[in-house]
């Protein structure tokens, strides 16, 4: 076959071309330390990469969400615990006050101790977390009870300012909802149109009119209130586990998946700097041998 | 009678021929890099015998004829193969160009803007009475709303830059046409028709690499050029072509005014411009289109029912007048306040569930006729406009590779080499001073003869 000056000219121009660009290529992966830096350099990975990006984007949501709840369910435990508190003591002044031994006077005393616990449950109630009323559901905007007063100041009623309570939800999953509030409904109705308040209020009544049979009716409701508030707890409790678990194995599902992402469009270096070695070296050959050939012809030796 | 005078003649027309071979060998050299020239060769052949009665006596050497060496065949090989790469050139282009604006497997894509829209909603669901959390998802539908538009300006504005590219083309392609057809008449009107010369070359070069046209050579010299099966120059005949638009911009081929017969450009720029365009480009974008417009209801379906932080309801997130990526946008409302932004179903203020419901969108088969998730469905369109890529780059490299081997092939028949044109110079160079030689010792034979007298 017949070779020509500009035949063999453009097949160096093309083959350095070549060369230069596969170098350039390896080049940037090394730099980006990207195997896969643009969808056309894989397009079937990239459609994998894009949705497990979507996805740990999602499941670390899902994580703070978690977070927000465990926050939440702890702040209500500590005012479950409360409540059992005010109801302990509560049982104590009416396990006294229904002693035949107590005077009327000492019954009255009691009342009086009967009804600070009153104010204090009323408090947990309407107590306040992160500017919202933290028992109140979907309503935080406004206290869960509201009292009714008589001309002296005294409580004479409190009543739930709420037909009915529901619970704020936040997903902690795809699909998966999970309570992240605990309503005052739960807490303190005791069922039968009963609820703590009423218990309370009742009780100190009894004690200043000193009415022993009413004050030992009482006792029995006091001790439904705290068997409702210990499995009130119980249930915060394996809320808490139940969303710790959720978010334990989300963290577990992002670590796995940012490492699917790495294996799927990481630089290998290794391999890389081997090939880049390899391939410049034939470009170094390519301009060399290049340079050599192109140059003389005939016309230097006439 | 064979002779002194004789041999004069023939030294004389050896110095003639040498010097005529002397001019085809200078201008090889000086062609040796223009790319449309042809090589050409010098025959030498010996003049007509004389007889005298016994003996037959040549009568010198003539440059009998100068032949330009073209192969036919491996020229229209060579413009074929040419034109099917430009044409893969064209489409991949600007294919990687839309790559490019797509920005994905970076932080600046869609797909990042939709997870941090469908975040937002869950950030509200978090905390639903809060009037910043309805600022961060109103910034992140206007992040979403801006990410979408810039995508639109750009396929809208490469789409119109690839109307342009094939009208101008189109321009050129008609004048190229005209001047074959002048080029036709001029060759046909020569006493001797001879090959094509190095300027029809050139003009079949560019059409062919325009449009893929073919072209044949009649007995008369001229050339007829076709585009996909259509004669567009006869001879001095040409059909020119005029550009009409349908109703989107795009420009297409009218028919000719004679027949009607409409040619279809199966290959070169002008086919790749109109692929990546039409297999590509429109496609990506009614896709966007549809994909946008399904975003858009499905949120304002939710959004409208629940009640914002103003206890007001029936209001939606994005304009429902939404017809495609072009005039997607927040509605009025909440784009001037982020307080109307609805989060609850029921009307109360801690309520999450609109905020929910939208959020869980992000996981809904919404699209393509409610079989994928908004984001499947996306990056489905972004590995196939990768997958495009990558099997362009292949044909492209094929053509490539057919091209140059074609070029190899052309260089062999056609391309000027200095070596050998060296050689040459040094064998005319030769002959040339044996002739002068041979002038001189006749030239004193003649003296000898003449001192005689």
């Amino acid at each position: 076959m017949r070779v020509t000056q500009s035949g063999v000219t453009r097949k160096v121009i093309n083959t350095i071309n070549d060369r230069y660009e596969s170098l350039s290529k390896l080049q940037e992966s090394m730099t980006s330390g990207k195997s896969v830096s643009r969808p056309s350099d894989n397009p079937m990975v990239t459609s994998e990469l894009l949705q497990l990006a979507s996805d740990t984007r999602r499941i670390g949501q899902f994580v703070k969400n978690a977070q927000l709840i465990t926050q939440e369910m702890q702040t209500a435990e500590s005012a479950v615990s409360q409540v059992t508190e005010v109801l302990s003591v509560a049982r104590t002044k009416a396990l006294a006050g229904a002693n035949d031994a107590m005077s009327a006077n000492d019954r009255k005393a009691l009342a009086i101790a009967v009804d600070g616990e009153i104010k204090e449950l009323l408090g947990v109630a309407n107590q306040k977390y992160n500017g919202k009323y933290l028992l109140g559901g979907t309503k935080i905007d406004r206290p869960p009870y509201v009292i009714t007063t008589d001309g002296e100041g005294k409580i004479t009623a409190i009543t739930s300012s709420q037909d009915s309570v529901l619970t704020v939800q936040l997903a902690v999953g795809d699909g998966l909802r999970v309570d992240a509030s605990v309503g005052s409904d739960d807490l303190f109705n005791t069922g039968d149109g009963d609820n703590l308040f009423q218990v309370l209020l009742d009780l100190r009544d009894a004690l200043n009119n000193s009415d022993v049979d009413t004050i030992n009716g009482t006792l029995d409701r006091l001790s439904i209130g705290i068997d409702q508030t210990t499995s009130t707890t119980a249930m915060i409790g394996a809320r808490i586990n139940l969303v710790d678990s959720i978010s334990q194995r989300h963290s577990d599902l992002k670590t796995s998946t940012e490492q699917r992402i790495s294996e799927l469009s990481d630089a290998d270096a290794v391999e890389v700097i081997s090939r880049y070695n390899q391939e410049q070296a034939v470009y170094q050959m390519a301009l060399k041998t290049a340079v050599n050939l192109i140059q003389p012809t005939l016309v230097n030796f006439v | 009678m064979p002779g002194i005078n004789g041999a004069i003649t023939s030294a004389t027309r050896a110095l003639l021929a040498q010097q005529a071979a002397m001019q085809v060998v200078s201008d090889n050299i000086a062609n040796a890099n223009n790319p449309d020239y042809a090589r050409r060769r010098g025959e030498l052949a010996s003049g007509p015998m004389l007889f005298d009665g016994n003996n037959s006596f040549g009568t010198g050497v003539d440059l009998q004829r100068v032949q330009t060496l073209r192969d036919p065949f491996v020229e229209g090989q060579l413009q074929r193969t040419g034109a099917e790469s430009l044409r893969y050139e064209q489409t991949d282009q600007h294919l990687k160009l839309i790559e490019a604006s797509l920005a994905e497997l970076g932080d600046g894509g869609l797909s990042n803007a939709l997870d941090n829209f469908w975040a937002s909603w869950q950030d509200l669901a978090a905390d639903p009475t809060s009037s910043g959390a309805r600022a961060v998802v109103q910034q992140a539908g206007l992040g979403l709303v801006s990410r979408v538009r810039s995508l639109h300006s750009n396929l809208t504005e490469q789409i119109t830059n690839i109307n342009r590219q094939v009208e101008d083309r189109i321009g050129k392609l008609n004048g190229l046409l005209q001047e074959l057809g002048r080029l036709n008449v001029q060759q046909v009107n020569r006493v001797q028709p001879g090959e094509v010369d190095d300027l029809r070359a050139h003009v079949m070069d560019e059409l062919s690499k325009l449009t893929g046209a073919t072209f044949r050579q009649q007995s008369d010299g001229s050339i007829t050029a076709m585009i996909g099966n259509v004669p567009v120059v006869e001879a001095g005949n040409v059909r020119t072509l005029t550009i009409q638009k349908d109703s989107i911009g795009r420009p297409f081929i009218g028919g000719f005014g004679d027949n009607g017969v409409v040619p279809v450009i199966d290959s070169g720029e002008i086919a790749g411009l109109n692929e990546a365009r039409d297999d590509h480009l429109l496609p990506l974008r009614d896709k966007l289109d549809a994909l946008v417009k399904t975003i858009v209801t499905e949120v304002n379906k939710i959004h409208s029912s629940g009640f914002n932080l103003n206890g007001g309801t029936g209001i939606d997130f994005f304009k429902s007048s939404t017809t495609g990526m072009i005039d997607f946008d927040l509605s009025d409302g909440i784009k001037r306040d982020h307080r109307l932004i609805a989060g609850s179903l029921d009307g109360n203020g801690a309520d999450n569930q609109i905020a929910l419901a939208i959020s869980d969108l992000s996981t809904a088969k919404i699209a393509s006729n409610g079989t994928e998730t908004i984001s499947q469905a996306y990056s489905t369109l972004v590995s196939e406009i990768g997958l495009g890529i990558q099997n362009l780059t292949m044909m492209k490299d094929a053509a490539d590779s057919s091209y140059q081997q074609m070029q190899a092939w052309h260089d062999s028949v056609s391309g000027v080499s200095v070596d050998e044109e060296m050689t040459k110079m040094m064998r005319y160079q030769n002959g040339f001073n044996a002739a002068a030689k041979l002038t001189k010792t006749l030239n004193e034979m003649m003296d000898a003869m003449l001192g005689i007298v």
